[in-house]
């Protein structure tokens, strides 16, 4: 019982430090972190079906391109689950600070078929 | 992404060097739900600890040189955020935390928002999420400060 005391009492020591060495060292964030959304645009058939489920418009599927206003997106993952083909999936990238507004969105072209 | 592989004490001497003396942010709330606030909050808890890095937080825009802004910008609050603007020294940067701060998110087009606080400050840079995890606000400080490259991951 008391080693089991003094081991509670040094395990802290053993630790070492607790704080994040990030920026020194590259992140390693656990997968079920929602980060950038990732479009595979060989699996997207444009059927704008994230277009419709995204609640603030973030994505649009225009011109031949889907298209993802990250200055919009709250990474809820609405766009991922309505996919009927799976073509979204969100990413555990976080970091995306930019300095102009354009550069926050990110535009994927799509190849046409049929 | 570019990760900088030096110590915490070389961007230390990176912020000491560009602004003779360390960073100093004044966190403002222009109407945001609080989500953004406890991110950053928690960027001074042990796990993040910020002031390793020589950034700290102010409780006047008098004394900051970075104004971190959370929220949608709402009308009541805009003229009390340019007055917190103008009340700093310069060189002033201006930090756009979250979708709200950046383009109003889930808040868009409400009467009472002015759709981000790019139309009532000059924005430096933006870091989007919701709320954006602390990291991610690190890496929008450093890049205000000029020390890492700012952007989308390359595809």
């Amino acid at each position: 019982m008391i080693a089991d005391l003094v081991d509670r009492f040094l395990r802290p020591l053993r630790r070492g430090p607790l704080t994040r060495p990030y920026p020194a060292e590259a992140l390693d964030l656990p997968a079920t972190v929602r980060g950038l959304p990732e479009l595979d645009a060989g699996r997207c058939d444009s059927s704008a079906d994230c277009v419709r489920a995204c609640p603030t418009q973030a994505i649009a599927v225009r011109e031949g391109a889907w298209t993802l206003d990250v200055g919009r997106c709250i990474f809820c993952g609405d766009c991922a689950r309505a996919c009927p083909r799976d073509a979204i999936r969100l990413g555990n990238t976080v970091e995306l600070a930019a300095r102009n507004r354009m550069d926050l969105v990110v535009v994927v072209p799509l190849e046409t078929r049929r | 992404m570019t990760q900088i592989p030096d110590p915490a004490g070389q961007l230390r001497r990176s912020i000491a060097g560009r602004l003779g003396r360390s960073l100093h942010i004044r966190h403002l709330d222009a109407g945001s739900c609080n989500g953004c606030d406890w991110e950053i909050a928690a960027l001074l808890n042990p796990y993040y600890d910020i002031q390793r890095l020589g950034i700290d937080f102010v409780a006047s825009p008098r004394h900051a040189d970075l104004l971190l802004v959370t929220g949608v910008m709402t009308r009541n609050l805009q003229d009390a955020a340019l007055r917190t603007y103008e009340a700093m020294p310069e060189p002033r940067l201006v930090v756009a935390v979250g979708a709200c701060a950046i383009s109003g998110g889930v808040f868009a087009g409400g009467y009472a928002s002015a759709d981000g606080i790019g139309g009532v400050l000059p924005v430096d840079v933006l870091v989007p999420g919701c709320p954006p995890r602390p990291e991610a606000l690190i890496q929008g400080l450093l890049v205000a400060v000029g020390r890492m490259e700012p952007g989308l991951p390359a595809r």
